[in-house]
């Protein structure tokens, strides 16, 4: 139980963290960049999405747990966004299909007899890329059906899901690194 | 324990994406030590260098090779030698 409050806490956080980097950082660079064409409503879907990469390393290391795991944190997310509005019927749904997706994709996999979990086989960062993309490509799918948006959202989504991904592997490695410099010259 | 092997999992699968993507500090030998103490370690806190040495990924490596590794590892500090303990007991450093 202490174990499940510890991984709560910080898959929670890391959640928040990427979520707000996103928002204050990714999101107003992007639209001072590009304009997605053909996405009316704003914001722009985001195409560095780093709350995936929390989301399918999440997904990787803890299976299903990791449901519990994210939810505190996607759950502030999500009202920093929508507000108690969006606790209410379909607006609801993306919440839950967000966390859901990963472990699903996973165990998708591994009924197809691929297993890519962390505690299975030797790292496979290949794999998991693969599970981060059809992981998005099933959220895109219904996030966009739960919000009736249009094409390009769902390919700006997907863009910013893989990305994102991709970005928050090599972020992790570069604080690995530092982390490591730090103490080599300690 | 259990949540340095999570963090020594996390590091594992970025050594894969290192070497895949040429950007590693680590040799290949290097990163399959390191993947084998990572899953030595999932059965217990302290690793044997004869665990290791019985890994299907490390077994077709030279002696002399693995052990240059090994220290290759600690230097980077990603392997820690249990001090007064016997000769050849890591642990997987947070």
């Amino acid at each position: 139980m202490r174990d499940l409050a510890i991984e709560t806490f910080i898959g929670s956080i890391a959640y928040i963290v990427a979520f707000s980097l996103d928002i204050l950082v990714i999101g107003p660079t992007q639209s001072a960049l590009i304009t997605i064409p053909g996405t009316p409503t704003a914001p722009d879907p985001s195409l560095l999405f780093l709350p995936h990469g929390v989301r399918i390393l999440a997904a990787w290391l803890l299976g299903w747990r990791a449901v519990i795991v994210l939810l505190p944190g996607a759950a502030i997310m999500h009202f920093a966004f929508l507000g108690i509005g969006g606790f209410t019927g379909a607006t609801l749904l993306p919440l839950f299909i967000g966390v859901a997706v990963a472990p699903f994709t996973f165990d998708l996999f591994k009924r197809l007899g691929w297993n890519l979990y962390a505690s299975a086989r030797a790292p496979h960062w290949r794999g998991v890329m693969l599970v981060g993309l059809c992981a998005s490509v099933l959220n895109s799918l219904l996030t966009n059906y739960a919000y009736q948006s249009n094409v390009p959202s769902y390919l700006g989504y997907l863009i910013g899901d893989f990305f994102g991904l991709f970005f928050a592997f090599l972020l992790l490695l570069g604080l690995f690194r530092l982390y490591e410099r730090q103490r080599t010259a300690e | 324990m259990k949540k340095y092997l999570k963090l020594a999992q996390v590091r594992a699968l970025l050594a894969d994406m290192e070497g895949e993507l040429g950007l590693s500090e680590l040799s290949a030998v290097e990163r399959d030590v390191l993947y084998a103490f990572t899953e030595a370690a999932e059965r217990r806190h302290t690793v044997a260098t004869r665990d290791v040495m019985s890994h299907p990924l490390v077994t077709p490596i030279s002696r002399p090779t693995i052990f240059r590794a090994i220290d290759r590892l600690k230097e980077r500090g990603l392997l820690k030698h249990v001090e007064g303990r016997e000769r050849g007991l890591y642990i997987l450093t947070d």
